[in-house]
């Protein structure tokens, strides 16, 4: 799994989870990326290792996404802070997974939860909503994700100029 | 403010409901849903959904919508696609690389025929 797989799963975690407000950070500093996904949802419950193989509240057969994110980046952390779940972990410097952040809007969409997602690096910073793509047609007209990567690539692309 | 015509509001419902027709995922004619739970991610569902997505959008195949959906427990066939479309009814396939997927799109959604050496069978 690559750095974009590992954000879509914590992000469809919370999600799935019943979360209605999510926000994935994607911040570079000192070569490397900081990631955060906070959400509203009702989070794990205290003293639950959510990161132990099979831990899922979500019914059987689940419960890998978290581990393997353990697993590939130790230094991942879970916490709670003013009724927000936060989950969060570093990685090495990489491209920024466009097509997965695009997976994400239609999935937020599809289920009515509003997400937002910053990307910072380089003195630039950007941030994309569910209403973005809604308002430019991108989803109205059918969760069109290609059209949602144009978007988000241009924007980056129009940063690195 | 002026008020509107009978006829004017007549003709406002009928844009505003052809606008959420549009919104709602069963007003299009070919529905094709990704699993992508961890499981299908790590088989490389990513990939084959960004292929389906790329195809979809090379035919300009609109009437097409692509969603995605959890894990439907049978994760030795992932990545798992299923297509619903009016003449075929509800197909599943499995182990739906990018060489796949681009031919469900072709084959199955352009040319209305069945994969079968993907197709696969989902308990209900």
């Amino acid at each position: 799994m690559d750095e974009g797989d590992l954000a879509y799963e914590a992000v469809t975690n919370a999600i799935e989870a019943g979360a209605r407000y999510i926000r994935l950070s994607i911040r570079k500093e000192d070569g490397r990326w900081y990631y955060l996904v906070e959400d509203d949802g009702a989070g794990p419950g205290s003293g639950m290792d959510v990161f132990a193989p099979g831990f899922s509240t979500k019914g059987s057969g689940r419960g890998r996404g978290l581990s393997l994110l353990k697993e590939r980046h130790p230094d991942a952390s879970l916490d709670r802070r003013g009724g927000l779940t936060r989950l969060s972990w570093t990685a090495p410097e990489g491209p920024v997974d466009v097509s997965a952040m695009a997976m994400l809007f239609s999935k937020a969409w599809t289920v009515g939860a509003g997400l937002v997602i910053e990307v910072a690096f380089d003195g630039g910073a950007f941030s994309w909503c569910v209403d973005d793509f809604t308002h430019l047609g991108a989803l109205d007209e059918g969760m069109n994700m290609a059209a949602m990567r144009k978007l988000i690539q241009s924007t980056l692309s129009f940063e690195k100029e | 403010m002026a008020k509107l015509s009978l006829e004017e509001l007549r003709s406002l419902r009928e844009k505003e409901a052809e606008r959420l027709a549009k919104r709602g995922i069963h007003g299009k004619d070919v529905h094709v849903v990704v699993c992508m739970g961890t499981c299908g991610i790590q088989a490389g569902a990513k990939v084959t959904l960004n292929s389906i997505v790329d195809e979809v959008e090379a035919h300009g195949l609109g009437n097409v919508i692509v969603t995605q959906a959890p894990c439907q427990g049978h994760c030795e066939e992932e990545p798992i696609v299923e297509v619903h479309t009016p003449q075929l009814g509800s197909i599943a396939y499995g182990k739906v690389d990018a060489k796949t997927a681009k031919r469900i799109v072709e084959e199955h959604i352009i040319g209305g025929k069945v994969l079968e050496d993907h197709k696969i069978k989902l308990e209900v």
